[in-house]
């Protein structure tokens, strides 16, 4: 289904945050443009706390954002858990549903980490065929996001950019660009940030992920415990002059600290977002 | 190639401490040991401390979603606590229920310190309970008086120790006798009882109704108040 759908046909909803109680009296009181929602946290949640949560998100925009969907498994997806966040995306009514360009599961066992796939002809073929399975289950547009990779494989046979622009040809999925993932990717693995987004098919980069970040022992960690570095935003603005985002969304997961930094840079945000309308 | 293959192999890099020990030692002999040859050129050039770094962030992870569930025993348990059930278990489980089950179990096995089994059996039981709706004790009023079973939003936690004082202080010694532990799903939490002594022969007084044991048990302060909490909810007929 997704093949037919256009970036522009997509509401364009604004910037806002993931879903958290920390936050929720800001969310009840529509501080923000966009929510997303791990559907995790309701599918796991005991049955009071995940009603807590959907009645608190429902009100506003809300797209649901996993981490569980193992898009990358030479397995197939996982598609239990599918069944549950089709339930949940229903629920919030999600424009689009989106998840990680990884594996997380391996013959059966739960791995808890976004590994990154081998850019293979095999493992094109395989994520071609669960993002297909991943679409019919889900019903609704979908967005895969980069990963930071902590660790890359020699002699791949695609670049990220490459396997990305293929998958997206082949099944219609949309790109959820994590900017400080391609950093991080830049600051670890050497891959150079400009080089990347050229490589990317900037008419299908619907929605963007901006974070903060931590170094240790040499090497940038995806923490999203920490403001958005102004490289990141930088990246940002040129990413909007080329693709129609329709939602960004600062990742903060932990040291919040003052609620109006996070605030503060979920406007900076909805200020880029208009100025490249 | 076999995706699945090198998908399982990177697996074990990720979760086990002892694989990813010996591809530190020899990646080619390693890779080779459980892949054909182009799959295994692949896996062997990875860089070993960017593994290392991953296999920890998993690690790191990994104690931290047990921990959210049993605070008060990893408390206890003090660092390093996580290395003998990892290295027993090197897979988690994305159902934190279950995976704090098995951590208890493995507690269990290990039976070095009797107080953080106790303490995990506890922890667990009440975050279990979050899971059920809120104790209405008007649902409970026509159960057939055979059925002995604890109320849906009750948990019944009989312990040979003293429970209270390591909540108290986890890392210190229980300070009394044990006895058993009433939970009860609120709206908002779980409600923890205490009432100390004899918790087998409380346990079995409570589900024979045995009035006369009752009262005995209720005639300390801390067993009236907890059985005149719970039996007046009508939790336990």
């Amino acid at each position: 289904m997704s093949l037919l759908i256009r970036a522009t046909d997509l509401p364009r909803l604004g910037a806002g945050v993931g879903y958290r109680a920390e936050l929720a009296s800001l969310v009840r009181g529509g501080a923000f443009g966009v929510l997303e929602l791990m559907p995790e946290h309701v599918l796991d949640a005991p049955p009071a706390d995940a009603r807590t949560i959907l009645h608190d998100v429902s009100p506003h925009p809300t797209i649901t954002h996993a981490v569980s969907m193992s898009i990358g498994s030479a397995e197939g997806p996982n598609k239990a858990f599918l069944e549950g966040m089709r339930r949940v995306s229903d629920q919030v009514n999600a424009p689009w549903v989106s998840d990680h360009l990884c594996f997380t599961r391996a013959q059966g066992r739960d791995l808890g980490q976004l590994v990154p796939i081998p850019y293979t002809h095999e493992a094109l073929d395989v994520v071609i065929r669960n993002v297909r399975d991943a679409q019919r289950i889900l019903g609704r547009p979908l967005a895969f996001e980069n990963v930071t990779r902590y660790f890359a494989y020699k002699n791949e046979d695609y670049t990220e950019p490459e396997f990305i622009t293929r998958l997206v040809r082949e099944t219609g999925c949309f790109v959820l660009l994590d900017v400080t993932n391609a950093h991080n990717n830049q600051a670890n693995l050497g891959w150079d940030v400009d080089d990347y987004l050229r490589g990317l098919p900037m008419d299908r980069v619907i929605h963007l992920h901006l974070a903060g970040v931590h170094e240790h022992e040499g090497r940038v960690l995806d923490t999203h415990a920490a403001p958005v570095p102004e490289s990141v935003w930088r990246t940002t603005e040129r990413v909007l002059e080329e693709a129609p985002v329709r939602a960004i969304v600062i990742e903060r997961d932990d040291e919040l600290g003052e609620l109006a930094q996070l605030q503060g840079e979920v406007a900076r945000a909805q200020r880029l977002m208009e100025a490249f309308a | 190639m076999s995706l699945a293959q090198l998908q399982e192999a990177i697996a074990a890099l990720v979760c086990d401490e002892e694989s990813l020990q010996a591809y530190e030692v020899d990646p080619d002999a390693w890779s080779r040991s459980r892949l054909g040859a182009s799959d295994a050129c692949l896996l062997a050039r990875l860089d070993a401390s960017s593994l290392r770094l991953f296999h920890e962030i998993h690690a790191r992870d990994r104690a931290y979603f047990i921990e959210a569930v049993l605070p008060l025993t990893i408390q206890r348990l003090g660092a390093d606590w996580s290395r003998a059930y990892f290295a027993k278990r090197p897979y988690g489980d994305d159902d934190v229920r279950a995976e704090a089950a098995r951590f208890v179990e493995h507690l269990a096995d290990d039976a070095r310190d009797e107080g953080a089994f106790e303490l995990a059996r506890y922890e667990l039981a009440k975050f279990r309970l979050l899971d059920e709706p809120a104790f209405e004790p008007r649902t409970f009023e026509g159960r057939a008086p055979e059925r002995h079973a604890p109320a849906p939003g009750i948990a019944i936690l009989p312990t040979p120790i003293h429970l209270p004082s390591l909540v108290e202080d986890p890392l210190g010694a229980p300070t009394g006798p044990g006895g058993v532990v009433l939970l009860r799903r609120d709206s908002e939490e779980v409600a923890s009882a205490w009432i100390e002594g004899l918790p087998a022969q409380l346990l079995r007084a409570v589900e024979a109704k045995n009035e006369a044991r009752l009262r005995e048990i209720a005639s300390t302060k801390e067993g009236r108040s907890a059985l005149l909490q719970i039996l007046a909810d009508g939790a336990i007929r």
